[in-house]
């Protein structure tokens, strides 16, 4: 029983553990802006809501087709709620991602997906329109609390007392259509601030922009403004894109500041001071090819190789590095270049920030035919804001040799894994023939027929010849029953049948077989035939056969001649003299005038050699 | 035997470039725009012809007018046909690039990556040229070990025979994996955005949600509804609606 209650006193920690490790998490993302013009940037905003601090890493960013990625700001804040009574607090962290976008459109933009603690975060997708003009709607700007700097101050004094104003300072005051003009927003303030929230954010006619910085804490610095001691601190920064000369206002930004009052909170709505960018319009002689390029750029270009082989692709990368209105230009066209597929640019940008960095510009280049071809420079021209006049970039023209594919190009992709990554272009086909799988055609089994035909014949010479080397005998035995069967088919059928008119059929087979054998003349008679062979043939197998054809002429003639036993050993005789001449060997009939089939050995007289089998 | 090596490789890659070349032309690509070329090449490829180039341009098309989805299964399409279509292949990993946040496989090492290059740049049809060339191969040593000299000794030509048979049954038993892939592709494509991913058919949990243009192994199908695997071994349910198939279903009359 004592043992039972220590048990129950021991799980209570742990309970108690586990309920107070247990987070309540809540995400949630959204689109700054469901619609948005191409001058503008999209902002995805992810947040976690939870009530105890977080410490985590940022997720990754979303990729999302048709918008380059830019950069990402996160903010955190927390809220005390006193409600019935009892206190809560929640913590905030938000990341706002920002992206340029490419091309007009609806689009779909994947959800978040992260884990937290092994457990996985999944937000919907989201959808933007991207419109081709700026739209003169009032923005929806979110809503983002700051945290105030708690001074060392910050007791003791009319909390209320004072003021605060947000200014705008523009860093160039006058700037060319097209220029980026960064804005700057500043709270300044003498009065002990707790939080402030940007609430709205108006725009004007003739400019576009985007966010340059979003500081997540306000960052207090002391500052003399008009006399007066303040603390400023940055709220956020803009880049204005010009579209029109003339002098423009720029955008006011509304901030809710909020202070402690005696007893309550008191809340005061501030507005930016008006300020105005003065904006001049570019000098006339735009030069051709000009893309709307303004700024300070060092501009060079580069190809991938030299020497290609016919199906590899080539890539031209332009590189321009420097300050400008980035998202404000596209990529200039390739020249047009006969014999030669030329692709979409694929454009990567590495941009410290939206107005600075570097960005590549790359062009695929498939050739259709070998040869040595000159692939000319591009040129890129922009408006140099450091001088004031248009300036022209003008690559060097390649010379390229491509070359017939051989046995090493057909390998040369197996470990090319890191190239630029572009999108090739279409393939240049007036024709699509239907595939056609050479596994299931006929000429491919009928390839392989023929080399097992071949490997048939061949295994059956072989064996031949095995036989032959192996047991001679039993490939003369072989070689004269095939004989027998071809040269003497039917004396053999008439044997069998035993019909008198073997005899006659063995001596016209036989005949025929010497002829064909040894090339002597048809219609001799027997002794010229013997002669004839007398030479060609051992003199005994001459004489053996002068004595076979001498017994079928006798036996055509004697009373008796078609009975079974004579017949039946002059087949065997007939039989043995031919298996004498396969192996070219003389043989006598141990008996002349009698005896079955199995009862005439074979006995043989070397002619040749003097091997007795 | 050096000579005859020689050869024989240079029927092959010759037989494989005609192939490669039959169907190029030297015409320079026409201004068409894209709209205007996939409403040309789509009907060609709806009356079933079936060619790896015709399925890349669509696939191109189809990127081009923002319709990553049906690029990808097309991009598949062309791969199912030719393996080794360089082009196709990466242009999905371009746009799977787009999309970091999707779903990837896990990086494999260095030497299997390089032997599925390998696998791959060895379509069917370059399979059966290779085959049938170690057909012939095999079938000239066997000739030669059959008619060697029988006072000779065979170790020469039986090894050459047994070498040869090793590449030819390796050859012959991929030609026959390969056969079957493609007929039999469990590839499909997501074709809408935030495809959700459920736990189980029809009333399930979702799990997961998947963007336009994700590649998924179908494991089985029943119901109207698909179990896939996702490249990161992630299993689930999901509609068949969502997908679309590298090898489509045969109507039922067809079958």
């Amino acid at each position: 029983m004592v043992v039972n209650r220590f048990r129950l006193w021991l799980l209570v920690p742990f309970l108690l553990a586990g309920a107070l490790g247990a987070q309540a998490l809540k995400v949630s993302s959204y689109v700054a802006e469901d619609q948005i013009t191409l001058s503008d940037q999209l902002q995805v905003v992810l947040e976690i809501s939870s009530d105890s601090r977080l410490q985590i890493d940022a997720p990754p960013a979303l990729k999302i087709p048709f918008f380059s990625y830019r950069n990402m700001r996160n903010s955190s804040s927390s809220e005390m709620n006193i409600f019935n009574g009892s206190m809560s607090r929640s913590y905030t962290l938000s990341y706002t991602y920002f992206y340029n976008p490419q091309k007009k459109g609806k689009f779909s933009i994947p959800g978040f997906q992260f884990r937290i603690d092994k457990r996985l975060y999944t937000t919907p997708p989201m959808q933007v329109e991207v419109v081709d003009m700026p739209s003169s709607r009032a923005p929806q700007y979110n809503f983002n609390p700051y945290v105030d700097p708690y001074g060392a101050d910050y007791f003791g004094r009319n909390r209320s007392a004072g003021e605060s104003l947000i200014l705008c300072q523009l860093q160039t005051p006058a700037v060319f259509v097209g220029e980026p003009a960064i804005a700057s927003y500043y709270l300044y303030t003498n009065q002990m601030v707790e939080s402030f929230s940007t609430e709205m954010e108006k725009d004007y006619e003739g400019y576009g922009k985007s966010n340059f910085e979003q500081p997540a804490n306000l960052q207090y610095e002391r500052v003399t403004y008009k006399g007066e001691r303040y603390q400023r601190a940055l709220i956020k920064r803009i880049v204005l894109y010009p579209q029109v000369s003339g002098r423009l206002q720029v955008p006011t930004l509304t901030g809710m500041v909020q202070f402690s009052g005696t007893y309550s909170f008191l809340n005061k709505s501030v507005d930016s001071q008006p300020a105005w960018l003065d904006v001049r319009a570019l000098p006339g002689g735009k030069p051709a090819g000009y893309t709307g390029a303004v700024g300070n750029f060092s501009v060079s270009q580069s190809f991938s190789e030299s020497k290609i082989t016919q199906g590899d692709a080539l890539i031209c990368t332009i590189k321009i590095s420097g300050k400008g209105n980035f998202s404000q230009f596209t990529a200039p066209a390739f020249p047009s270049l006969a014999k030669f597929q030329v692709s979409e640019p694929s454009v990567q940008d590495k941009l410290a920030n939206p107005i600075e960095g570097t960005r590549l510009i790359y062009y695929t280049l498939l050739p259709q035919e070998t040869g040595d071809f000159q692939i000319p420079g591009l040129s890129f021209s922009w408006f140099n804001t450091a001088t004031g006049s248009y300036s022209s970039f003008q690559g060097q023209p390649q010379q390229l040799a491509v070359k017939p594919s051989n046995v090493l190009s057909y390998f040369s992709g197996l470990l090319q894994s890191d190239r630029p990554m572009t999108m090739n272009p279409l393939l240049a086909r007036s024709v699509y023939p239907k595939y056609r799988n050479f596994s299931a055609s006929f000429w491919f089994w009928l390839v392989f027929a023929g080399c097992l035909a071949s490997l048939a014949v061949s295994g059956w010479l072989t064996l031949e010849r095995r036989l032959r080397r192996l047991d001679p005998n039993a490939y003369a035995q072989k070689t004269a029953n095939r004989i027998l069967n071809k040269y003497l088919h039917k004396a053999t059928e008439a044997a069998a049948a035993m019909s008198p008119e073997f005899y006659t059929l063995a001596d016209s087979g036989l005949i025929d077989y010497l002829v064909k054998k040894f090339g002597v003349s048809r219609g001799l008679a027997t002794q010229e035939l013997l002669a004839e062979l007398e030479g060609k043939v051992p003199a005994p197998l001459v004489a053996q056969v002068g004595e076979f054809l001498e017994l079928c002429q006798k036996a055509r003639y004697m009373p008796g001649g078609g009975e079974a036993a004579p017949l039946m050993d002059a087949l065997a005789k007939l039989r043995q003299l031919v298996q004498a001449f396969s192996r070219n060997r003389t043989l006598t009939f141990a008996s002349k005038n009698g005896g079955g089939k199995d009862k005439s050995p074979l006995s043989v007289n070397e002619s040749n050699g003097g091997e007795k089998p | 035997m050096k000579r005859g090596l020689y050869l024989a490789l240079s029927v092959f890659l010759l037989a494989s470039l005609c192939v490669q070349l039959s169907a190029q032309t030297p015409a320079a690509q026409d201004s068409l725009s894209y709209r205007q070329q996939l409403d040309k090449l789509l009907p060609l490829a709806q009356s079933g012809t079936r060619n790896a180039d015709l399925f890349y341009n669509l696939g191109v098309c189809y990127y081009e007018l923002g319709q990553p989805g049906k690029s990808i299964l097309y991009f598949l399409r062309a791969l199912n046909i030719d393996s080794s279509h360089v082009q196709a292949r990466e242009n999905i990993a371009y746009i799977q690039s787009l999309h970091p946040s999707d779903v990837q496989a896990p990086r494999r090492p260095f030497l299997l990556q390089l032997l599925l290059n390998i696998y791959d740049f060895f379509s069917l049809n370059r399979l059966a040229l290779v085959l049938l060339i170690l057909g012939l191969f095999c079938t000239l040593s066997a000739q030669w070990l059959m008619h060697y000299p029988p006072e000779k000794e065979h170790g020469l030509p039986v090894l050459v025979l047994s070498i040869l048979l090793i590449f030819f049954l390796i050859t012959g038993g991929t030609l026959l994996l390969k056969n079957h892939r493609q007929r039999h592709n469990p590839k499909a494509v997501v074709m809408r955005e935030g495809a959700p991913v459920n736990s189980a058919p029809s009333n399930g949990k979702a799990l997961q949600y998947l963007s336009e243009g994700t590649i998924l192994q179908i494991k089985q199908s029943s119901n109207g509804w698909s179990q896939v695997i996702l490249a990161d071994g992630f299993s689930g349910w999901i509609a068949d609606a969502q997908l679309e198939r590298v090898v489509p279903l045969k109507k039922p009359a067809e079958k």
